[in-house]
């Protein structure tokens, strides 16, 4: 279960809805191998509105921060749970949104690139060398 | 192409990805792949180390971009 921050005045996180979203589906085993994959990219596209809210267009809070670097996590781990479950069963259903087995793969790679983006590590004077070496620019 | 307009295609193609319909994501996951490996080549700098040196000037990028569309839509209100 995703662990969800909550504060003393009760204000509901925005991100209560994405956490409630993935372990909806993480729970319901009875749901069909493409309903779980339609949901958890469902989950991703609230995860990332409210991501846009709490750390683009606003500043985060050390709460959102958690909850963000928490959900991120499940969705990666569900994400190569089904990917695994999907190579069992020979592929990706045919399906109306035109997903693919590929698409999931993408998917798990771009929210590890979202991982690596705000948890990742790297010393400043390797960034500054690889931005020089790569684009010529400074770090920032 | 510069090397600056290089770092702004990755950063760009990045975006459209985390952006795009999921049936379309492997489709926008190999223009990036694309884009790095040619930023990348002849060098020993791996795509999860260009992510990392990427990182901040990405947060940068999609800021502007986030605050661009909040911007046009609230003059359409």
């Amino acid at each position: 279960m995703v662990a969800m921050s909550t504060t003393a005045a009760a204000v509901p996180s925005p991100w209560s809805a994405v956490a409630f979203m993935v372990d909806f589906h993480t729970r319901d085993k009875k749901l069909g191998l493409l309903t779980q994959t339609l949901t958890w990219v469902a989950a991703i596209a609230l995860f990332r509105k409210t991501e846009t809210l709490t750390h683009y267009v606003d500043e985060p809070t050390d709460a959102d921060g958690r909850d963000h670097k928490a959900i991120l996590a499940a969705l990666i781990a569900e994400g190569e749970r089904l990917l695994a479950r999907i190579h069992t069963a020979g592929g990706l259903p045919e399906n109306l949104d035109g997903i693919k087995t590929a698409d999931v793969d993408a998917v798990i790679e771009e929210l590890r690139m979202t991982n690596l983006q705000w948890y990742g590590d790297m010393t400043p004077e390797r960034r500054e060398q690889i931005l020089t070496e790569l684009f010529d620019v400074p770090a920032r | 192409m510069s090397r600056h307009a290089d770092l702004e295609s990755i950063l760009k193609a990045w975006y459209d990805l985390e952006g795009c319909a999921a049936s379309e994501k492997d489709k926008y996951r190999d223009a990036l792949h694309h884009l790095l490996d040619e930023a990348r080549a002849g060098s020993n700098v791996s795509r999860q180390d260009m992510v990392l040196a990427l990182a901040d000037r990405y947060r940068d990028f999609r800021t502007a971009k986030e605050k661009e569309i909040k911007a046009r839509l609230s003059r359409l209100r």
